[in-house]
């Protein structure tokens, strides 16, 4: 009997590798610059795009060429999808999706779910969402009421869903979900609420679960080997593996189980190391005094195996946080060379101030620097035991409930909160949007009920040049980093923090939103501003990238999530009619309907056909 | 730009608004730089707030803009602005621009300012439509916002 050898092949791979068609759709997509298929640009979370039409040398020229409007007035976080020639388009809740045509900018199916609304009222930080995931022909939707949905890509009908947390207990959803192979994984919020951190891998054929890890807990509830998962200790003691119970050692009774360690921020892969990267969120209470102990896995860089979930090795940055330092933000996956050696690199811009950059295959921290020399509530971390210095005059823990903890840096939004960062591999920087604000901090005794904040602790916040005695009134900085030194490279001073995600292209070109609605582009190499426009709102997404018909295009979503405009909040809360329709200026009901909108920018035709008809002339 | 830098944030805002203060600060403030998109921005925002696009609130809306942008450093215009909508988002996030020293203060006493000078300008606010079930909520939140 004779097989051809490709369906041998195929018979071969539908018994043993199934899943690896799944993570080809996803690896396609993302191989293909004109796209923009993941949160991050690609795996790595870099938010890199070899796309160069827009260079620095013209970006000058750039202007808006379409807007479109969601409709939806809150934060508008994160940033669309395109893949091919259709764009995917997310909002705040209640979590609509739309799917527009490249070609027209008509809207070709819109989704939008029935969520309770008492969801609202349990979560902490406006009713944000920061994207969509895309692989196979679906788009995955991680709703805030924790219902994970699998929409079809080409007319946007529910192919399945799956509750993945419970409201009533504090529960919600914020996180964009990231798919590998086979599985599509995905966190959970409500630190604030009590709520025990999890990370959870759904099958991306039907919903069912496929592992769940929490962040607290006895070990196999964690995924976690005693003997073979393993944790920096510092250059003395090196790599060790955690031992059993390491997580239920450092909490008093069972805290554990309403301890925090939430996972609501990115989500990157190594498909090499088939490892997935994320951080765990602040312990609950806010309150220190009431919680002794490390309080691990809170605060701790996972990487997990993405098959099975077990944790290859954690790291915990802030152990015992007595300042709400989630350890949420991005991971930056790159190549980097260490001690003259290539390395496969991790990179994090840490809430707590420091930037740490680590070896991704082992878990061992290379360096750990201030990305903000304001940062106080640590001298330093001290390499030999792996383990921040706290200065006792910021310690919300020694100072005791009721005792108002003055001039502590960075504030609880840490010197950079989720907007991620971004990696130019040409130049070798990290450009990263930060917060300058430093918090006086006093924590008060709280009882845990379900469902209700569990918070403990009340704040204020101001510039950090209050404390740093400069006179300085700026809350931002954007700045460039050198992770294999540990330096900043340069830095621009913001008067606002700087909550957008930033982009970095093959152009030489650094993109990033500002507060008061700027989308702002700046020489890679320099930081010299290049362009500026005034979007409708506040910039809280992330600039994305793409290629269609030729054309580099630059998207962003803007949408601070409050509005000082007049008479736009009234109008958008009586009438629906014109939300989600493109062009914010088609008649005054729709402009005074704004809501999110997303600006897309690209260069005139006369710029890209001028620069290919010179590139042929030299030819 | 500079000389705005060199005055506290918010601050500033508060003594370049006051009228009181317009002559003493006349010959540091950058006037009438305002972009045309921003002009455009509130004139339309202007004429929704007054009563519907047409010429006579067209007139008194252009006619307070330029009020706006001989006081106002265009900057300044848009710091008070942005702080007044980071304020309305609710959470953790716009708690860090709560205790913004002199923040409250340059909000209100923008809103002031331009209310005056709208008014000065002719504009008047359209009598509040009868409710009706379809409309209700529109008007509520008109007499609302008319609230300082």
């Amino acid at each position: 009997m004779k097989f051809p050898v490709k369906s041998m092949l195929s018979v071969v791979c539908a018994l043993a590798c199934s899943g690896a068609a799944f993570a080809d759709s996803v690896m396609d997509a993302i191989g293909n610059n004109a796209n923009w298929a993941i949160w991050g640009g690609n795996y790595a979370g870099n938010r890199y795009s070899t796309l160069n039409q827009i260079t620095a040398a013209n970006v000058s020229k750039l202007r808006p060429e379409w807007t479109f409007s969601t409709g939806v007035l809150r934060g508008h976080e994160g940033g669309p999808l395109v893949i091919g020639e259709t764009m995917y388009v997310h909002t705040p809740f209640p979590n609509k999706v739309f799917a527009i045509n490249l070609n027209d900018q008509t809207v070709i199916w819109q989704y939008e779910p029935k969520q309770d609304a008492n969801v609202i009222g349990v979560m902490c930080c406006d009713t944000v969402n920061r994207g969509l995931a895309y692989a196979d022909g679906k788009i995955f939707l991680q709703q805030a009421d924790t219902t994970l949905v699998a929409l079809n890509a080409q007319d946007g009908k529910l192919v399945w869903s799956v509750k993945n947390g419970d409201p009533k207990k504090g529960e919600t959803n914020t996180n964009a979900p990231i798919v590998v192979k086979d599985k599509v994984i995905t966190g959970i919020s409500g630190g604030e609420f009590g709520v025990r951190g999890f990370a959870a891998a759904y099958n991306i054929s039907d919903g069912k679960l496929a592992w769940k890890c929490y962040s607290t807990g006895p070990d196999a509830e964690m995924c976690m080997d005693p003997a073979k998962t393993m944790t920096w200790t510092g250059t003395k003691g090196g790599m060790q593996p955690v031992g059993p119970d390491s997580s239920l050692k450092t909490w008093q009774g069972d805290q554990w189980k309403i301890g925090g360690g939430t996972t609501w921020g990115w989500y990157s892969y190594d498909p090499e190391l088939n490892l997935v990267y994320y951080g765990t969120g602040n312990p609950s209470t806010w309150n220190p005094v009431v919680r002794p102990g490390d309080n691990k896995w809170s605060m701790t860089i996972m990487a997990r195996d993405a098959d099975t979930g077990m944790a290859k090795w954690v790291y915990q940055m802030t152990p015992h946080d007595e300042w709400d330092y989630d350890g949420v933000n991005e991971m930056q996956l790159v190549k980097m060379k260490a001690n003259g050696k290539e390395m496969k690199g991790l990179v994090h811009f840490d809430r707590n101030g420091f930037g740490y950059t680590m070896n991704a295959e082992t878990g061992e921290v290379l360096l750990a620097t201030k990305y903000d020399p304001v940062v106080n509530w640590a001298s330093h971390i001290d390499m030999e035991t792996g383990r921040p210095v706290v200065d006792p005059k910021y310690s919300t823990d020694k100072n005791g409930a009721d005792f108002n903890t003055q001039g502590i840096c960075p504030a609880a939004l840490g010197s950079k909160d989720q907007q991620p960062s971004a990696y130019s591999p040409k130049t070798g920087l990290f450009y990263v949007p930060t917060n300058h604000v430093c918090m006086d901090y006093e924590p008060y005794q709280v009882e845990y009920v379900a469902g209700q904040p569990y918070v403990g602790a009340t704040l204020s916040m101001f510039p950090a040049g209050k404390v740093k005695g400069d006179n300085s009134t700026h809350m931002g900085n954007f700045i460039a980093w050198d992770a294999t030194k540990g330096e900043i490279k340069w830095s621009l001073p913001e008067q606002f923090s700087v909550w957008s995600g930033a982009l970095a292209t093959a152009g030489d070109v650094v993109f990033y939103g500002t507060l008061e609605g700027y989308l702002k582009a700046v020489d890679a190499n320099t930081g010299k501003e290049l362009y500026r426009f005034k979007t409708p709102s506040g910039i809280i997404g992330n600039i994305n990238t793409w290629k269609f018909k030729d054309k580099q295009y630059i998207g962003v979503l803007s949408g601070v999530g409050g509005w000082a405009g007049i008479g736009m909040a009234a109008g958008l809360a009586g009438d629906t009619d014109g939300l989600g329709a493109v062009g914010a200026y088609r008649s005054l009901s729709a402009y005074t309907q704004l809501g999110g909108v997303l600006t897309v920018f690209s260069l005139p035709s006369e710029v890209t056909q001028g620069e290919a008809n010179q590139k042929v002339a030299q030819q | 730009m500079q000389r705005v830098n060199k005055i506290s944030f918010f601050l500033s805002s508060l003594l370049l608004l006051g009228l009181s203060h317009y002559s003493s600060y006349a010959e540091d403030v950058p006037l009438n730089n305002y972009p045309t998109q921003a002009r455009v921005e509130y004139v339309f925002e202007c004429m929704s707030k007054y009563g519907g696009e047409n010429y006579t609130t067209m007139y008194g809306c252009v006619c307070a803009i330029d009020e706006i942008a001989k006081r106002i450093p265009y900057d300044n215009y848009v710091r008070t602005q942005t702080l007044d909508s980071i304020l309305k988002v609710p959470g953790e996030r716009s708690a860090q621009y709560r205790d913004i020293k002199g923040g409250r203060e340059a909000i209100s006493e923008f809103k002031t300012f331009t209310a005056e000078r709208e008014s000065y300008c002719g504009l008047k606010k359209p009598a509040p439509v009868a409710a009706t079930p379809a409309n209700t909520q529109t008007t509520k939140a008109s007499q609302a916002s008319a609230q300082p």
